[in-house]
């Protein structure tokens, strides 16, 4: 399968942690203080990035994952092939658009869009 | 990512009876065993914190204060906290995956890592580790 992998959900973060799988994690604005924290914590350890999500809560969140549910943080775990979908979101939600993520969902799409060009990973 | 459960962490046991004591990883199972099919490792720590000595303390009460009675244990990882710290005395030839089977056992490893703990907080190194946490 050439599609990238994620988990949503906190449960789901601190158990690929401690599986030591993962290489970003998303958290979105209205996660609570102390979990954010925890996660921060947690992800200094293993030198894992972090990005807060711009949007305005985790609502976005789910609706970015392509879920209908809320969202509060999720975990990316393969990013899908170079024009990887991760950075389709960290550079969407810095530009301030809320995309729907096929690719994160897990269908791909044949050939995915060009990111804007300051973008590199 | 960077493992971090890795023997000589310090973590913090966050369930069950040792619950906000400090203890140090020994012994990592990422993968677990066929008896435990979860990641766990193997610790030892501190039941009882050695109390703060004061300058007017007699050497005999100095003594007494600077006890730490300790534990060794096996935790799921769900049930630590992981720190920034590492406490790098050597347990591994002590606390053995076997000195769990019988009481005795148990109690003699506890005896040694006790002397170890006591041994390394009277240098004065690795504070945090011998402070209790405040919650």
């Amino acid at each position: 399968m050439e599609s990238g992998k994620y988990t949503l959900g906190y449960k789901t973060v601190l158990k690929s942690f401690r599986n030591w799988k993962g290489k970003l994690i998303i958290i979105a604005k209205c996660c609570p203080p102390h979990r954010k924290s925890e996660i921060e914590c947690y992800s200094m350890l293993a030198k894992v990035g972090v990005h807060h999500y711009n949007g305005n809560n985790n609502v976005d969140l789910g609706t970015s994952s392509g879920k209908y549910f809320r969202v509060c943080c999720l975990i990316i775990i393969h990013p899908a092939t170079a024009f990887g979908t991760v950075l389709h979101v960290i550079s969407t939600s810095v530009l301030g658009i809320t995309p729907i993520l096929h690719d994160i969902n897990g269908t791909r799409d044949p050939r995915p869009e060009p990111l804007p060009d300051p973008y590199t990973y | 990512m960077v493992k971090f459960l890795k023997p000589n962490k310090a973590v913090i046991v966050l369930q069950g009876r040792y619950a906000g004591r400090k203890a140090v990883i020994v012994r990592s199972f990422d993968d677990g065993t066929r008896d435990r099919a979860y990641g766990h490792c193997l610790v030892a720590g501190i039941k009882k914190y050695p109390s703060k000595v004061i300058r007017k303390d007699s050497t005999k009460k100095a003594a007494r204060k600077s006890r730490v009675k300790c534990f060794v244990k096996i935790i799921n990882y769900r049930h630590l906290m992981p720190t920034r710290y590492t406490l790098d005395v050597d347990l591994k030839d002590v606390v053995t995956g076997d000195c769990l089977q019988s009481k005795d056992k148990k109690v003699s490893a506890s005896r040694e890592t006790k002397k170890r703990f006591e041994e390394r907080f009277k240098t004065g190194k690795n504070k945090w580790f011998f402070t209790k946490l405040r919650f």
